[in-house]
């Protein structure tokens, strides 16, 4: 149930915006949207679903007209309590969308985030026009325009572990953002997923996946570059890799059945022309990233031992004596701590959350390799090298389901 | 292994090769040995090893009693093993100093048993020869324990030859151009092998004058001066060492202006860091460093702990001495000449936070460390051994016959194993501390770990903080931009520590170890408790740096 009003008209298009509290730039998406609408799905009637969590009572469930064919509905999940807020509001939110893009007979549902500064009309085309087509595909994911050494977590980590697992080549394999189709936005709210740990902490990770799984076709769709305006600090990055690898390795176990007897990865479509890493200047400091390193290599060895085969482990003893210069956590190396990491995940040698908190370290060490390697060379040795490290997660898979089994 | 004040940053191990490990099964550590060895220092984290002497000896000293400059120890292997030694050594990343003897010889040297034959002989003024023993009388006897005189009569010469250590090792005339000539002959066939440098045994007694203590003559620095410059001329980064267990501004003059020694001890820092921690009182400390002049920028005071000697008190009132014999000697046979002749562990009742606290010191206050070999694992002591022998015994590798250090007969070993309860290999032991993470071993090399992450410790200035609690040892290290407030609670109990640290408020600072931020320094008195023996190491972050970051945290996914 959602706090929404009770008889809406059906729509083509469902817009959800997701805020957590009250956000000054739901007016600037809205616009944004109109302008979509406008410029590129012209003739067709839409909804923005304006849904917070700790949205007031008196705001839940109002409807403004704000053109021809489109209103903002705004709505809250259903029991969401007025502090709600973080991850756990999203996923709640998330399926309130499309519960209410459901009753609104919605042929496409798309989701955005109402704190991106840098969304434009054309993100609306693309994430709606492939699933409003008629023989498109089922779920569209975006690919961001990013600089060379953003979204290292995802492309050491998130990318190459579910191309792997599942064998889907996905770009940016988190549905932070998303579009669908009215069909899929029905196979989603009949999964037991919303319940579970796992949505709370993870959804974004599941969807594509889930989708996927369900013989669903998906796609990725070319938007631009994605910048939030930052509500609040940083979270540390040692709790944003327990999160992103808990929810992973989660997924790993619900679908276990989805990846055992996958071999290789097969391409995604890609719906217009792959960006080139943008030239937003960054910096990195590998240096920085070793000593973080090296700092887990003091602190976290009793953990690491129980979770790290011995060889493994040893390997990385050995890196930690090696000098700055000559610092390289190799394709290889990387690829078998993920996998002991999602072993031991598995076998619960100890508390979930310090396994993935604590593979941190080495993620640092892993990044501070791929920025050494490619500092000083041309863009395209860093997708040479991410790409490789994909490949070495899909030829070191038999050693994870050779232990699975 | 480029830069030329490398030992300013250096954490040093001293050690001795017969003790560390034997690699032929004879029950004397050797070369081989020791090379086998190398990983373990490497992976300790020590960056140059002091080697007590190797050299042919009688061995009536230990080794300081050399017979031949120029070979090796039958017992310790060949010139080849060493060589092999030094150059894996090398290859680890660690450089090696030698002791090296120039105020004497064995009476077993050739050159000292073709001077006794004949006054003829041209080794004959090798030696300081007098008919009587009566000159230089205003010389201390070291060595009070076991010698009455520095004059030692020798039936074969007929005369009284000079020695200001045993009489076995009759002091060599450095007044004569050839034996200066021979000192620097035989350092230099050392540095051509590759060696880093040396620590020069007892360079105060190198010359004798009438009229004067013996000690620490102008023609002793002009000699050492020299060796300086002949070293400077032909080789890159080696360094000279001193040892001249003398008051700080005594040693001062051996570092000339930067054109002597490199490196010398600070003898009289050790004693009050014991004195201190016994008295639960920073003052032994603080006044020791108000009597510590500046040294030329480009020396550096050597601190240790414990060493391969008796824990010197020559530097110490006769007051202090009384006190520190009543902490720290419960059985007559742990004192040996002005000194306490036991390791580090036993000395602080086997006291991990003990040992911890004064390791911690060694580590922040201003020189470079000097480890001796076992006091990383706590090792014992037997002081049933006679001489020194008690604190030299067979490193302590495994639970295994010998601690695994030889696979000889347990009586063929050069010195028995320690085997009590406490400080026995089987409790004690390299092996078992590995396994363990909470070990000695493990925090040890963790301390390593954290002095290396800055170079403010091996070249910053000192200053000390003066909170009321007495207890407290608060010091600041700076060094281009970098600020490190170590704190020290030398009390058993837990104390409370307001510091005025306002000179660098809105600094956060970060504890080391544990890289833990602690709350911003105000305008207030910073406060912080500490456990007993309790230390924190800070870094002083400017507000500008306080976030620090990997560049990869904005937008990680």
């Amino acid at each position: 149930m959602t706090t929404a009003p009770e008889q809406t008209d059906g729509v083509d298009i469902a817009i959800g915006v997701v805020t957590t509290g009250a956000s000054p730039s739901v007016p600037t998406v809205v616009k944004v949207v109109q302008e979509g609408m406008l410029t590129h799905l012209g003739g067709l009637t839409a909804a923005i679903i304006h849904m917070d969590p700790t949205m007031p009572d008196e705001q839940a469930g109002q409807v403004e007209p704000i053109a021809d064919g489109i209103r903002l509905i705004h709505a809250r999940p259903a029991g969401a309590m007025a502090t709600a807020s973080g991850l756990d509001g999203w996923s709640e939110s998330v399926r309130a969308v499309l519960g209410l893009s459901r009753r609104l007979h919605a042929r496409a549902v798309v989701l955005l985030n109402a704190d991106i500064t840098s969304m434009t009309p054309v993100w609306i085309r693309g994430l709606a026009a492939p699933v409003l087509k008629d023989g498109g595909c089922a779920f569209v994911l975006p690919i961001y325009e990013r600089g060379r050494y953003e979204g290292t977590l995802t492309q050491l980590f998130v990318a190459p572990l579910a191309r792997a697992l599942f064998g889907h080549q996905f770009w940016h394999p988190m549905a932070d953002e998303f579009g669908c189709t009215g069909e899929t936005a029905e196979f989603l709210l009949a999964q037991d997923i919303w319940t579970t740990d796992l949505a709370r902490q993870g959804l974004e990770f599941w969807l594509p996946i889930g989708v996927a799984g369900g013989a669903l076709t998906v796609a990725q769709s070319v938007l631009g570059p994605r910048v939030l305006n930052p509500t609040g600090p940083q979270p540390p990055l040692g709790s944003t890799v327990g999160r992103v690898a808990g929810a992973l390795f989660s997924i790993a176990e619900r679908h276990e059945a989805g990846w055992l007897d996958v071999r290789g990865s097969e391409p995604v479509a890609v719906l217009g022309a792959p960006p080139a890493p943008a030239k937003r200047s960054a910096s990195v400091d590998p240096k920085r990233m070793i000593e973080g390193f090296l700092q887990g290599v003091r602190d976290l060895l009793p953990i690491w031992e129980r979770i790290l085969s011995p060889e493994t482990l040893g390997d990385v003893l050995v890196l930690s004596e090696q000098a700055t210069g000559e610092f390289r956590l190799t394709d290889s190396l990387w690829t078998r701590i993920v996998y002991d990491f999602l072993l031991a995940y598995r076998a619960r040698v100890m508390y979930r959350s310090h396994i993935a908190q604590s593979l941190a370290p080495l993620y640092l060490g892993c990044a501070a390799s791929l920025v050494l390697e490619t500092r000083d060379r041309p863009d395209a040795a860093v997708a040479h090298a991410v790409e490789r490290m994909a490949r070495a997660f899909e030829a070191e898979k038999p050693y994870l389901v050779d232990r699975w089994r | 292994m480029s830069d030329p004040l490398w030992y300013k940053d250096a954490v040093f191990y001293e050690l001795h090769v017969r003790a560390f490990q034997d690699g032929n099964g004879d029950g004397i550590g050797d070369f081989p040995g020791l090379t086998s060895r190398l990983d373990y220092l490497k992976e300790l984290g020590v960056d140059c090893l002091w080697l007590l002497p190797f050299f042919p000896s009688p061995l009536r000293d230990d080794g300081y009693d050399v017979s031949d400059y120029r070979s090796i120890h039958p017992d310790y292997g060949t010139m080849a093993d060493f060589e092999c030694f030094l150059e894996s050594a090398h290859a680890h990343g660690i450089r090696v100093i030698a002791d090296f003897v120039m105020n004497h010889t064995s009476d077993q040297h050739p050159w000292f048993q073709a001077a006794r034959r004949s006054p003829d002989s041209p080794y004959r003024d090798y030696y300081v020869w007098n008919d009587t023993d009566e000159r230089y009388r205003d010389a201390r006897i070291i060595f009070t324990d076991t010698e009455a005189s520095n004059w030692t009569w020798d039936p074969m010469a007929k005369a009284y030859y000079w020695h200001r250590f045993f009489h076995h090792q009759p002091d060599l005339n450095l007044d004569n151009p050839t034996v200066r000539r021979e000192v620097l002959d035989a350092m230099q066939f050392w540095l051509d092998r590759g060696l880093d440098g040396f620590r020069c045994d007892a360079v105060p007694y190198l010359f004798e004058r009438d009229g004067t203590n013996c000690e620490g003559l102008p023609e002793a620095h002009a000699f050492l001066r020299e060796v300086r410059r002949q070293i400077d001329d032909h080789y890159e980064g080696r360094i000279l060492l001193a040892e001249a267990n003398q008051w700080p501004t005594e040693v001062r003059p051996y570092f000339g202006d930067g054109d002597e020694f490199h490196m010398a001890f600070h003898f009289p820092l050790m004693p009050r860091m014991f004195l201190a921690i016994r008295h639960a009182d920073r003052r032994p400390i603080t006044d020791i460093f108000r009597h510590t002049p500046d040294l030329p920028s480009t020396c550096q005071w050597c601190l240790f702990l414990r060493n391969h000697d008796e824990l010197t008190l020559e530097t110490v009132s006769e007051e202090e001495r009384r006190r520190l014999y009543h902490a720290y000697v419960p059985d007559p046979r742990m004192r040996l000449n002005v000194g306490i002749r036991r390791r580090l562990a036993p000395l602080l009742d086997n006291d991990r936070r003990k040992t911890e606290l004064l390791t911690s010191l060694l580590f922040t206050l201003p020189g470079s460390p000097i480890l001796y070999y076992g006091d990383e694992i706590g090792m014992g002591d037997n002081i049933y051994l006679g001489d020194r022998n008690g604190v030299r015994t067979p490193m302590q590798w495994t639970g295994d016959r010998n601690a695994d250090f030889s696979r000889a007969d347990t009586a063929r070993l050069y010195l028995p194993m320690i085997v009590d309860p406490v400080y026995g290999y089987q409790s004690i032991n390299v092996e078992a501390q590995l396994r363990t993470p909470s070990s000695m071993l493990n925090w040890m090399k963790r301390l390593i770990a954290a002095r290396k992450k800055t170079r403010v410790f091996g070249r910053g200035t000192l200053r000390f903080l003066r909170p009321a609690n007495e207890s407290i040892l608060a010091h600041v290290r700076e060094h281009e931009g970098e600020t490190i407030l170590a704190v020290h609670n030398l009390s058993g109990a837990a104390q409370p520590a307001e510091l005025d640290v306002r000179e660098w408020v809105d600094h956060t600072p970060i504890e080391l170890l544990g890289e833990t931020r602690f709350p911003a320094v105000r305008e207030r008195p910073y406060f912080v408790s500490l456990a007993p023996y309790g230390y924190y190491w800070f870094r002083l972050e400017p507000p500008a740096q306080s976030v620090a970051t990997y560049g990869i945290e904005g937008n990680p996914l």
